[in-house]
């Protein structure tokens, strides 16, 4: 990859870290069974699903940007998927309380005005308990939540590969894996707050009306990650 | 609340009071290891300044919470540090002042979109964002200096399996002391006595690092734990009796049990 090539592989990393938030459900209530989403923040929660990607991806770093690429999507998405599910289960069999979604029950998700899950049709206003805004991650949810970890896989994988072919020729190898792993890591956390700003601390994925708020993470993440990859690019590229 | 009506440092003073002496410390660690000990109580200031933005921004409800605003501080400071460390050691003049600006200027930006694009109501926004990133680039800035010692040819690339350390460190002592104190009755003079206690933890650890991390840093890393250990005892018992002073007047604020 050609140093330009990185810059700007960098900057669509930091964006695509920025999106993958917005897709990823997560809820802080979602701790007392009291909305829908993974209990914990966006950020927080994307934050994790990237390291997981960041550290695959880590393992393939030899094999070439497709393989680095898939490896870190991959292993986001399972981290996600492990979470849902081990929340579904802690819902279901702990606190006693069906996975639904409170937006689409009330009739306010991205759908319209359905009560029923876009992906497997079962109405979720029946299962609603009274007084919260929906439980555990409903399958809709879930779909989401992979497709979001999928996109920040891929982002910080991105961002750790372009770091890296920028730090090979001037560093040694393990120093500049080191570097290049903690400076995408850096990339990731820097991006996945911004978006949490948006979402207020609580986001049921790609159905939930905030999805529309998108753009202004969009816009947010490039300015940002353009002014972390400049700062890269300058001190790898042309302090050199 | 006798506490709240004292004069509270502002955010601009308390950086300029971490700034100068923190770059002072980075230059001592770079060009004359063996006063480490002295430029450690330089650097504290820095974590107050740091811990202080992040009060100052949470107090008005992020939505993310004051754990993410820490992470995302010292993602922004500590980033740019080791983005530094491959900088051609030639253009060595340009540390730590290059980090200290792109610190600040990431920090900048970061609240100039949250405050114009995402509309954030946070009117201290983008003022905060930046210090609290510069504050912790200072922070690590002299942690990878404090682990080198360039006539020992233990440079600050060597010192690379150190990072997650210097990060998770650097994070916790600037978000944990707003989280400690923050409930009914939150003041600034308690959350910066804790966030001094918690400044002389994480550089006692980093001597103890020192310790391990290279035999040319042994007297580095002993003096580097005594210091910090004796700011720890001083900074414990006045956060200690900051507590004891807010916790005796919360305790006549509500019903004695025997009214009950």
């Amino acid at each position: 990859m050609e140093p330009v090539t990185a810059f700007f592989a960098i900057i669509l990393g930091g964006v695509l870290v920025g999106i993958c938030v917005h897709f990823i459900p997560a809820s802080a209530t979602g701790a007392m069974s009291a909305a829908t989403g993974i209990a914990t923040g966006p950020s927080m929660l994307s934050a994790g699903a990237g390291m997981a990607g960041l550290l695959s991806a880590s393992y393939s770093i030899d094999s070439g940007l497709s393989v680095v690429l898939a490896s870190g999507a991959t292993a986001s998405a399972l981290m996600v998927a492990l979470t849902i599910l081990s929340g579904n289960i802690a819902n279901a069999f702990g606190t006693g309380v069906p996975p639904a979604s409170g937006q689409t029950a009330s009739g306010q998700s991205i759908t319209g005005k359905s009560t029923k899950d876009a992906i497997s049709g079962w109405d979720q206003k029946p299962y609603i308990s009274p007084g919260t805004d929906g439980h555990g991650m409903p399958v809709q949810t879930n779909f989401s939540g992979l497709i979001g970890a999928f996109i920040g896989g891929t982002g910080g994988a991105l961002v750790l590969f372009a770091v890296y072919t920028l730090l090979v020729p001037i560093l040694r190898q393990d120093a500049a894996f080191t570097i290049s792993g903690f400076i995408a890591g850096g990339v990731f956390l820097i991006n996945c707050v911004l978006p949490a700003y948006t979402l207020v601390g609580k986001t049921e994925g790609m159905f939930d009306q905030k999805i529309r708020k998108t753009p202004k993470t969009l816009v947010s993440c490039f300015i940002v990650s353009s002014v972390i990859a400049m700062i890269i690019y300058i001190a790898a590229v042309v302090i050199q | 609340m006798s506490t709240d009506m004292k004069k509270e440092f502002t955010s601009q003073e308390l950086y300029f009071i971490a700034l100068v002496p923190g770059i002072i410390a980075i230059l001592m660690v770079k060009f004359y290891h063996p006063v480490t000990p002295i430029a450690v109580i330089l650097i504290w200031p820095a974590f107050l300044s740091g811990a202080n933005a992040v009060r100052s921004v949470a107090r008005y409800g992020l939505g993310t919470g004051t754990a993410s605003i820490g992470y995302w501080g010292t993602a922004v400071g500590a980033t740019i540090a080791f983005i530094s460390q491959f900088i051609n050691p030639a253009y060595n003049f340009v540390s730590p002042y290059f980090e200290i600006l792109s610190a600040l200027i990431v920090g900048a930006v970061t609240g100039i979109c949250a405050q114009r694009i995402i509309k954030m109501k946070i009117p201290v926004m983008i003022r905060d964002s930046a210090i609290l990133a510069s504050s912790t680039a200072i922070i690590a800035m002299f942690l990878l200096g404090m682990l080198t010692e360039y006539s020992a040819s233990v440079t600050t690339v060597d010192a690379y399996i150190t990072y997650p350390l210097i990060y998770i460190a650097t994070t916790l002592a600037i978000l944990h002391p707003f989280n400690g104190s923050m409930g009914a009755g939150e003041n600034q003079r308690r959350t910066l006595r804790l966030s001094a206690v918690e400044a002389s933890m994480t550089t006692a650890l980093f001597g103890l690092i020192a310790l391990l991390f290279s035999e040319a840093l042994f007297f580095t890393g002993i003096s580097v734990i005594i210091v910090s250990a004796a700011g720890f005892v001083i900074f414990v018992k006045r956060w200690f009796s900051a507590v004891k002073e807010d916790t005796y007047e919360f305790a006549w604020t509500g019903y004695p049990p025997a009214e009950h």
